[in-house]
């Protein structure tokens, strides 16, 4: 009832005035309810304008600009200028132009003791504020001092590819191409295929591909088929847990043309695979590298110029390193002859000749002595030795590389680094293919203690293309019969072991691994490195210099045997093992391991060549390439008579690699790095973890390497 | 006999207080709600425009280009920013301020982001926001 009228003698009402009352107060609450509401909404996104952003802007340029200083001006230059304001940068960051203002502090206390960090390096915290008008914004950066280099398996400036049969453990990063800024994608292939020159035709190579990897790329991160000949993949099978990735692969289903044969590339259940990284980790160019050996903040230097095209060899044994011109020393002749009868007791020649040209076993073997026949121009001749005559016929010296004069000798220690900074003043002598370069270094025997072995020139104008110099880690064990006079290992050791060990051999290849080797090596030369040394192979039926039959091949075997039967009680160590355990026509190099870290400015395709005067390490492709074997890329003027310009020459091609070759394969317990030149793995790789402890202090004062920021983390707060 | 009652008086003033308030509840919420509703739209841009940041800053870290950038538009139909077209001004390099007879690996970026909007009249016009940035490489 709106309108009640009271009774006389009752007392007067107010219900009209109540229910109004109320009736007004619910409609004010419902529509200020839904004002308030509304209007709540309204001042949380009023705070989300283009102000907002442009602070935000602001925070991560600050945060940017100064990860760019730190890392490309001076490490240490906040502890002048902490914070570090816009307003004093400078007209490229007035208000006027960048809009705003940023703050920046740099945090340099080490929490790794208090836990906040881990405890694996050195760790700054940056933090930035950006301001627009009223609005401020904070960007927060986790910077890991160190040297980039350090800290990955790989960091690669271009495509990195990851071939079969591989076994790949350890953090990648792929960067962009420097020069062309196209992302590098990482490429990891289960097959892969390659000319062979016989049957002019590509064939296929496949294997498993086991990936415990935490990778990062520019570009993409696929799994290929990279037979791009028509070659049919063989079953891909994919095992383990992987992220979602841009995975390619041409005709996985198809079934292999070489039968069964399956290839799996197995993911662990650490590999973590990341394509399109946000940051890149920038890697130090040479000139950096060198810059505190240049400026002789580093060790005193050590020319080796006298040493010649010859160059020097740089010895590990039992604490020490001797560094002493290296000699070469002829040991014994391979005859054309003398190879065929070594091919006839492994009979791989006519294997290949047979089904490639369809001919008879008979037809081969008329094809190998049509060979043996021709007298190659390139090579000189004499008559055969007796056990092989009578005749006369093509022939190629042999050749090891040992120890002559000294020059010096340094011993190592197990906490300090022992740093040994090798100079040339020259870089014209001349290879065999009139290439000018500096005395090349070869590397090798059991690193006890720490040791790093740089190799630069006294001026940058001697190697404007840093591919001059080159370093090689030997793949060849001491022989008994090697440098008579001085030889270096004592207390019954059989020698300076071929490749580059750790006494210690316990890699740390988990992160979590507790126990692990406290040796380390780093190798750093400017031009090229790679390994080299004398094939095992087409080597059975080798003459010595008396003119006796020598097994050389079986002679390396027994000498890896024996070197790992010494060191690990075992014949059968891998570690130990110089040349392949298996003859073969493209197995030809020898097998060089590695431990510890090596840096070059280029490895792999045509920038990997090495040559002394006499002997020579040469690259796939080049010269005398193994893999494409026709008449035209050995340069040969008049082929055998009868045989088209195309065809192969086994014999004249094994025997130009019957010196000092490249590396054929080899196994890295470390990391390897190519500065400029994009490149292929082929061999094991396992990253050591240990190296990522490293202090900033340790990386600047005692191995003289330039601190470069890798950004840890990096938030908006 | 004297009635109880509101007046007359009281009425008219309780109906004009209650129709006061009303009215100025329904303006408040009115405004209101456009602001809110203009809000949102330009806060769907902001968000756009710091998407495009983002995915700038990416692109061009991974690029580097070292060519100018295209005079026209940049437009990327298909996507979920095809509604608005934007442009790259300005790749200039940064010289280091802490010593300016370099560069810095570092490039600034000026962004525009032009999106569709109405004005008062309901017609629809380009508005344009505009954000600075820079890569570190």
């Amino acid at each position: 009832m709106l309108l009640s009228v009271p009774m006389k003698g009752q007392p007067r009402k107010r219900a009209f005035a109540l229910a109004y009352t109320l009736i007004v107060a619910a409609v004010i609450f419902l529509f200020a309810g839904a004002l308030f509401m509304r209007a709540t909404e309204t001042i949380r996104y009023s705070g989300i304008d283009v102000n907002s952003v442009h602070a935000t802007a602001l925070a991560d340029t600050g945060a940017q600009l100064a990860y760019a200083l730190l890392r490309d001006h001076d490490p240490q230059y906040f502890k002048t200028q902490n914070p570090l304001r816009s307003i004093d940068l400078g007209p490229d960051f007035a208000p006027s132009v960048i809009g705003g203002t940023f703050e920046v502090t740099v945090d340099d206390a080490d929490y790794t003791a208090t836990g906040l960090y881990p405890d694996n390096g050195t760790f700054y915290t940056l933090v930035s504020t950006g301001r627009v008008g009223n609005h401020s914004a904070r960007s927060e950066m986790t910077l890991k001092m160190t040297n980039p280099l350090l800290n990955y398996l790989f960091l690669s400036p271009r495509n990195l590819w990851i071939g079969a049969g591989t076994t790949v453990v350890g953090p990648i990063v792929v960067n962009a191409d420097p020069v062309s800024g196209e992302p590098g994608n990482l490429t990891l292939s289960h097959a892969s295929e390659y000319y062979n020159g016989i049957s002019h035709a590509y064939q296929m190579d496949q294997g498993d591909l086991k990936l415990d990897i935490q990778a990062r790329a520019s570009g993409d991160i696929q799994i290929a088929n990279g037979c791009d000949h028509g070659n049919t993949a063989p079953p891909l099978l994919l095992n383990g847990r992987y992220p979602p990735q841009s995975l390619q692969n041409q005709d996985f289903n198809i079934l292999c043309t070489w039968g069964s044969w399956a290839a799996s590339v197995i993911f662990t259940d650490e590999c973590a695979l990341e394509a399109h990284a946000k940051f890149t980790t920038k890697i130090p160019t040479m000139k950096k590298l060198l810059e505190k050996f240049r400026t002789g903040a580093g060790p005193a230097p050590l020319d080796i110029t006298s040493a010649g095209p010859e160059g020097v060899l740089v010895e590990f044994t039992n604490g020490q390193v001797f560094v002493s011109q290296a000699a070469r020393r002829q040991i014994g002749r391979v005859y054309d002859k003398a190879l065929a009868l070594d091919e006839g007791s492994y009979p791989m020649s006519t294997d290949y000749y047979e089904p490639y040209f369809g001919i008879t076993p008979a037809q081969a073997q008329a094809k190998l002595d049509a060979e043996v026949a021709w007298d190659d121009p390139g090579l000189p001749d004499d008559n055969y030795p007796a056990d092989i005559g009578p005749g006369t016929g093509d022939y190629c010296d042999v050749y090891r590389t040992e120890r002559a004069a000294p020059l010096a000798s340094y011993t190592l220690s197990a906490t300090n680094w022992t740093t040994i900074y090798l100079t040339t003043s020259r870089t014209d002598f001349l290879s065999v293919d009139g290439k000018p370069m500096g005395p090349p270094v070869f590397v090798r025997g059991i690193v006890k203690g720490k040791v790093m072995v740089v190799y630069d020139v006294t001026d940058d104008t001697l190697d404007p293309n840093e591919d001059r110099l080159h370093m090689m880690i030997l793949g060849e064990h001491e022989m008994p019969a090697d440098s008579p006079a001085n030889k270096l290992p004592t207390g019954g050791a059989p020698g300076v072991v071929g490749g580059v060990l750790y006494a210690d051999r316990n890699i740390k290849t988990d992160p979590d691994q507790v126990v692990f080797s406290s040796d380390r090596c780093v190798l750093l030369c400017r031009g090229t490195l790679t390994g080299a040394g004398d094939p095992g192979v087409h080597r059975g039926h080798m003459h010595d210099m008396a003119g006796n039959p020598v097994n050389y091949r079986q002679q390396i075997w027994d000498l890896d045997a024996q070197y790992s039967n010494y060191y690990t009680g075992t014949p059968g160590d891998w570690d130990f093992r110089c040349s392949p355990n298996w003859i073969g026509y493209w197995g030809d190099g020898p097998h060089c391991n590695f431990y510890g870290i090596a840096v070059a400015s280029h490895a792999g395709g045509e920038r990997w060549r090495i040559r002394s005067d006499g002997q020579f390490v040469d690259a796939r492709n080049y010269d005398y390439p193994g893999g494409i074997a026709k008449w035209g890329d050995m340069g040969v003027a008049s082929p055998p008579a009868g045989e088209a310009t195309t065809d192969v020459a086994i014999f004249p091609f094994a025997m130009r690699r019957a010196r000092c070759a490249p590396g054929y394969s080899g196994d890295v317990r470390g990391s390897f790095h190519s500065l400029v030149t994009a490149y292929k793995l082929s061999g094991d790789a396992h990253y050591d973890y240990s190296w990522q402890a490293l202090k900033e202090a340790e990386i600047r004062t005692e191995m003289f390497l330039p601190i470069q920021p890798v950004i840890a983390s990096f938030q908006r707060l | 006999m004297k009635r109880a009652g509101l007046t007359l008086v009281e009425v008219l003033v309780s109906l004009f207080i209650l129709a006061f308030l009303s009215s100025a509840l329904v303006v408040v919420y009115t405004s209101m709600l456009g602001g809110s509703r203009k809000t949102a739209v330009n806060s769907e841009s902001v968000a756009a425009l710091d998407a495009i940041r983002d995915c700038w800053e990416i692109k061009i870290r991974d690029t580097w280009p070292d060519t100018p950038a295209p005079d026209a538009p940049i437009t990327y139909p298909g996507t979920p920013y095809r509604d608005y077209v934007y442009r790259v001004d300005d790749l200039g390099r940064v010289k280091n301020p802490l010593n300016t007879s370099v560069y810095l690996e570092m490039k600034r970026v000026r962004l525009q982001l032009d999106y569709k909007d109405q004005d008062a009249d309901h017609n629809t016009i380009t508005r344009t926001y505009e954000t600075v940035f820079h890569v570190v490489r």
